[in-house]
């Protein structure tokens, strides 16, 4: 099957089988910043966002993602050279340990101060349910997103 | 492996007909699917182009499109009405990127035994609207009982009467994200401060549902000081397959303690909402 | 007050934008070209001989390339630990055996163009299997009549003790004073017996290898590695292929905790590229990661104490039986560790004994994981002392106070208890624990809420206290070096062996260099963990690259400085005595003049008696200063369901001097959520034949976001002067207090004693009933 994906604003074709899921799909046409820790939608380093909405990657099948839909992976949102409010509060933080986790949580933080630019600590902590960490304890990743939300309000 | 064939319908009578080959098998987006062994599937149905993500309010009753995804619900009829049980049973349900991709639909249709939805749906008694090999409104209690309401059928949409009585919504987890291994769910229609009507459903159980009419039944007619805790326990007496790190017995002797507590707990002022 | 300008500073760490904007490579993340898929076939039976394989049907499938097993490979006995050479863990396995050994244990592997042939063909494989009766029970390990997993053919290269035919897999005995006179001199005894319970890393990267030959005929692994230069020895002698043809490059690594300690998927990717000339990638799923890889050791740890009246214990004995699982890699060294991280922490008990031994079982294998031992065996002491002063009503804090191991002493468990070879005897030069368990009495609010059981309706809540250390490096065992350049712009390269695993060494260790050169942390370019490039390093283990790799770096930086001065001192005339220092620029405080580092690197390189300023430094310690660790837990007990809530979690640790606080509050963090999720949710759920049942996150359940309790966490400096800059280790001792202070806690509030976790609803229930609390 073959489908015109829009990554991150630019448009991609892609060749991929019924099955495929998305997950497979991104990291074969180099967007090996989404990241497969589980296969089973738990652990949410797949996490990429569809039309704004976190999803994992790993559960999508690529077939059911069309022309119209925009996706995001975390080079979307800033990169080395012009990172986002986000990606350097994470650094400032101290949240980045391994990082492996990172592209996802940092699409999550994103998604959430979209939605919500002022959020409670509870609030943080449910947008980020699904993304494991286990080298930080999230105790660093919760202060990185209020730090990015304050630093927003700011702009 | 023969090729799957994936199809996407922009109108009810396309998706219909599709149904008719029994290999044919409808995705919403949900993680059911694509978690499974896809063996024996030919096609499959996307229905995304349906139109059927929506919640819309007609005096009273509530219509919820069956492509609805939880995070959609929770947000647009926790804005209708936040105190829904709805929005209480699913707005924990799963973890939030699992929550934009699972749908109302899917979840009815694919219901596993761990659902957050399905309490809330009976004690509402919701229905649902059905194309395909059978169609029209039926009752959700009816569809989950009756094989021939779900073989080659589409789950177009839900309804709930867009009343909020108090209700409170308790899941059996070891963490936040976890499948819980039961649920209590118990809506409570007050007059005054007496009991008129009671519903209490436990999910998980050896029958997979269990409405737990006794206790029903205790509780009708009465204000919070005439119910005796104990007395409802007594009256919690249901069954769980249990596991290997779950003992059956211990989860009878908890489904007791907890369904007591969410009645109490529904019967304070402060502490149901 | 700080008197560095780097070392003490919370800098960024050097790799942190590059992963958060997701431009950092892990493995997977190196394309291949022309690639071979591999897919594992795994052993159905706990305990099995292979009577045959029949390879012919995947064979003959279309895209199938080869497919590896008992009769093809090499018989070559070794070990997985990725340990220093000879390895103090016992040869015991083979790429391919043909006993399998737990259900996981590897069957063959299928090579093939792609996954979907891989997976496809996998399934032909045609395996007779003669099944043997299993063994499961660690208790029953050495009894006559039990199934024998091992035989004589395997042994330790290091000739420690080892009874294959006892399934013994390891046995430490050490001893000190009179146990005699210590029980007569007891008013009582506490005998007690702890069950520390499998636990899995987690990391969320999955075990991952690619191999491949590059330009010049080399055969390159990039692996998900903790130890790629144990890496590139084990598959050298694993796979009978020539060392200096090996290149092993650890890329960015998606967490280790430990179970990245270990060589078991890079011989079988690096053998198939060997045969095959072509690269070969071979990424483990999560459920195969839980199952086939590696766990945290279960040990039952048993104390008996002899006691005074007046607290003095008078005798300790500790008696362990650690699970290894099916083979026996870390199965010394963890037990080792037990008892060797634990007891000198009480040194004034003039009379011990620690037994301990590993045994084998039909079961996942055990390995490295965070803690490696002292976990466990902290789980046991800090309940025994629990028990030990609410029987005597002595407060518990003060009592660690009174006997804990202070600056200036020492304990016979140091020299007596090594890993694999004696121990080296040590003195404490530092030890702040008294201030961190003032902390944590403060900031829990010991006081109004100890032994007060406050209740609100069906919840009663307490307070708990767990205290402990462990090291800093292997003395005398590891080894780590550094080299450094200087280039014309003032900046250094450093080229370290040490493994940054997420750690945060990269950054740490460049900061030490920072500091000794007088340079701002940007001036150094660190680049780490090649075995081409970069020298010779154990690996991220044992807590030892702060310690022992920074003392490396800050060698050889201060031989750099040697250079600089010199240059400097023929550029300026001076005498070398007049010189000193500060931010880049050499000082001559008689002539009052200086020069600029880049100026100095230019002449070096340029102008007169060119040379390249450059040094190298290697580095053993001769101990292993402990940090210092104290914990305290709340929780809230559901009195008719048992179910447990740990409302607040206070740690507070004595590093040393933190080299980057930021990075050690990071370090104790993370190891204190995993430390409370393993007490709380964590376990391992095996069938009646053995089969791991929960192999996925859905079933296993870890902490996420949502679940952790209220965290404070103090980074409590002290000086350890043989440290880099005073500093000691960070990255392991967090996750030793948590089970014991919680179930501390949860006795506090129900006068429930937990000897074994996950404290799930239905355990603290069914304790509650056991020990007939209402």
């Amino acid at each position: 099957m073959e489908v015109i994906l829009n990554v991150n604003g630019k448009p991609i074709k892609v060749e991929f089988t019924p099955e495929e899921h998305l997950l497979y799909t991104l990291r074969q046409n180099g967007f090996t910043e989404v990241k497969s820790g589980c296969k089973e939608g738990e652990c949410g380093a797949c996490l990429v966002l569809l039309n704004g909405k976190p999803v994992n990657s790993c559960l999508m099948f690529t077939a059911s993602v069309t022309e119209e839909d925009k996706l995001l992976t975390v080079k979307g949102i800033g990169d080395l050279h012009e990172p986002h409010v986000i990606q350097e509060a994470f650094v400032d933080s101290g949240a980045v340990q391994c990082g492996f986790c990172t592209p996802g949580i940092v699409l999550a933080s994103y998604a959430l101060l979209q939605e919500n630019s002022t959020p409670t600590e509870e609030e943080v902590k449910k947008a980020m349910d699904g993304n494991l960490c286990r080298c930080t304890g999230y105790v660093k990743i919760i202060e990185a997103v209020q730090l990015a939300a304050k630093r927003l309000q700011k702009k | 492996m023969k090729n799957i064939k994936w199809y996407y319908p922009v109108s009810l009578a396309e998706a219909a007909s599709l149904l008719e080959k029994k290999s044919n098998v409808p995705h919403g987006g949900g993680t059911n699917l694509s978690g499974r062994d896809l063996s024996g599937v030919e096609g499959i149905i996307c229905l995304k182009k349906l139109g059927l993500d929506y919640v819309k309010k007609d005096k009273d009753i509530i219509e919820i499109g069956a492509m609805t995804s939880y995070a959609e619900l929770v947000k647009k009829l926790g804005s209708i009405s936040p105190d829904n049980i709805l929005v209480k049973s699913l707005k924990n349900a799963a973890n939030t990127p699992c929550r934009n991709r699972i749908t109302i639909g899917g979840s009815i249709a694919f219901v596993p035994t761990w659902s957050d939805l399905i309490g809330a749906l009976l004690v509402l008694d919701a229905t649902l609207v059905l194309i395909g090999k059978k169609s029209g409104e039926f009752k959700v209690a009816d569809y989950l009982e009756q094989k021939e309401l779900q073989d080659q059928t589409l789950i177009c949409a839900m309804r709930v009467k867009n009343t909020v009585h108090r209700s409170v919504h308790y899941r059996d987890v070891k963490t936040v994200n976890d499948m819980p291994l039961f649920t209590v769910t118990t809506l409570l229609e007050l007059d005054g401060a007496c009991i008129k009507a009671a519903k209490v459903y436990i999910v998980g159980t050896t029958e997979r549902i269990t409405k737990l009419s006794e206790v029903e039944a205790y509780i009708q007619g009465k204000s919070k000081e005439k119910i005796d805790e104990i007395a409802v326990q007594d009256l919690v007496n249901v069954a769980f397959v249990g596991s290997r790190i779950t003992d059956p017995e211990y989860m009878s002797y908890k489904a007791k303690i907890e369904t007591g507590r969410a009645i109490f707990k529904a019967l304070e002022n402060d502490q149901w909402k | 007050m700080n008197k560095y300008t780097t070392v003490g500073k919370s800098e960024k760490k050097v790799d942190a934008l590059s992963l958060a904007t997701g431009s950092s490579m892990f493995v997977d993340d190196f394309a291949l070209k022309d690639g071979l898929y591999c897919k594992l076939v795994y052993s159905p039976h706990a305990y099995a001989e292979i009577l045959d394989i029949d390879d012919s049907k995947v064979l003959a499938v279309d895209g199938v390339v080869d497919v590896l097993h008992y009769k093809n490979v090499k018989q070559i006995l070794h070990t997985s630990a990725g340990q220093g050479f000879p390895e103090p863990s016992p040869y015991d396995c083979l790429i391919f055996d043909h006993i399998m050994r737990f259900v996981g244990d590897r069957v063959a592997m299928v090579v093939a163009e792609n996954r979907k042939i891989a997976h496809k063909a996998a399934k032909l494989l045609d395996v007779k299997y003669n099944i043997l009766e299993p063994l499961f029970d660690p208790e029953k390990a050495m009894d006559l009549e039990s199934p024998k997993l091992h035989d004589s053919s395997h042994a330790y290269p290091i000739g420690a003790k080892y009874v294959p035919e006892k399934n013994l897999a390891a046995e430490v005995e050490i001893g000190f004073g009179d146990m005699k006179k210590g029980e007569k001199e007891a008013d009582f005894v506490i005998d007690e017996t702890y069950n520390a319970h499998y636990g899995q890393h987690c990391a969320i990267e999955p075990h991952s290898v690619k191999t491949m030959y590059d330009e010049m005929g080399r055969l390159v692994i990039i692996s998900s590695t903790q130890v790629p230069f144990h890496v590139r020895r084990i598959v050298a002698q694993a796979c009978d292929y020539p060392l200096a043809k090996i290149r092993v490059i650890k890329p960015r690594i998606g967490g280790g905790f430990g179970s990245k300690q270990e060589v078991f998927l890079e011989p079988l990717a690096a053998l198939v590229t060997i045969r095959h000339k072509r690269p070969a990638r071979l990424v483990i799923s999560r459920a195969e990661v839980f199952q086939c890889s590696r766990t945290r050791h279960p040990i039952r740890v048993r104390l008996r104490t002899g006691v005074k009246n007046n607290g003095e214990i008078t005798f300790l004995e500790m008696d362990s039986l650690l699970n290894s699982g099916a083979y026996g890699s870390h199965a010394l060294t963890v037990l080792s560790n037990c008892g060797s991280k634990v007891l000198p922490l009480f040194n004034k008990i003039e009379n011990m004994h620690f037994l301990g031994r590993s045994v084998y079982t039909n079961l996942p294998v055990g390995g490295a994981y965070r803690g490696y031992g002292a976990t466990q065996g902290y789980f046991g002491l800090n309940q025994h002392l629990d028990i030990l002063t609410r029987k005597l009503n002595l407060d518990l804090p003060a009592y660690i106070k009174k006997y804990h191991i202070q600056v200036g002493e020492t304990s016979g468990v140091f020299e007596a208890l090594g890993e694999g070879k004696d121990g080296v005897p040590q003195i404490i030069n530092s030890c702040k624990l008294d201030e961190c368990i003032d902390i944590c009495i403060r900031e829990i609010d010991w006081h109004s809420k100890r032994d007060k059981k406050i209740t609100k309706g069906d919840k009663v809540r307490g307070v708990g206290l767990a205290v402990s250390m462990q090291g800093s490096a292997i003395p005398l065992i590891d080894m780590a070096a550094a080299y450094m350049k200087m280039n014309e712009d003032g900046s250094f390269n450093l080229n370290i062996g040490a493994t940054d695993i997420g750690t945060g060494s990269d950054t740490v260790l460049s900061q030490i260099a920072a500091e000794a050169l007088s340079v701002p942390l940007a001036k150094i370019i660190p680049f780490s963990s090649d075995t081409d490039r970069t020298p010779f390093d154990v690996g991220a283990y044992a807590s030892s690259t702060t310690y022992l790799s920074g003392r490396a770096v800050k060698k050889c930086a201060l031989k750099i400085k040697d250079q600089i001065l010199k240059v400097a001192a023929e550029m300026m005339g001076s005498d070398l005595e007049d010189l000193y220092v500060e931010a880049s620029e050499v000082f001559d405080k008689k002539q009052k003049k200086s020069t600029s580092y880049g100026d100095i690197c230019c002449y070096a390189l340029y102008t007169h008696k060119q040379f390249q300023i450059q040094a190298e430094a290697s580095e053993i310690v001769e101990q292993s200063p402990p940090p210092f660790m104290a914990q305290a837990a709340e929780v809230e007990v559901d009195t008719k369901t048992g179910a447990v809530k740990v409302l607040e979690f206070i740690s507070a640790v004595d590093c040393g001097q933190a080299i980057n606080p930021q990075l050690a509050e990071g370090q104790v963090e993370g190891a204190t959520v995993n430390g409370i999720s393993y007490a709380m949710t964590e376990e391992y759920v095996f069938s009646d034949k053995g089969n791991l049942l929960n192999k996925g996150f859905r079933s296993y359940k870890i902490s996420t976001a949502a679940d952790i309790p209220k965290m404070k966490t103090f980074v409590v400096e002290s000086h350890e002067s043989s440290g880099p800059f005073g500093a000691k280790s960070v990255s392991e001792i967090g996750i030793n207090g948590p089970m014991p202070a919680i179930a501390n806690a949860i006795y506090d509030a129900i006068g429930v004693r937990m000897y074994e976790a996950p404290f799930t609803p239905e355990k603290v229930y069914r304790a509650m009933q056991v020990q007939k609390i209402e």
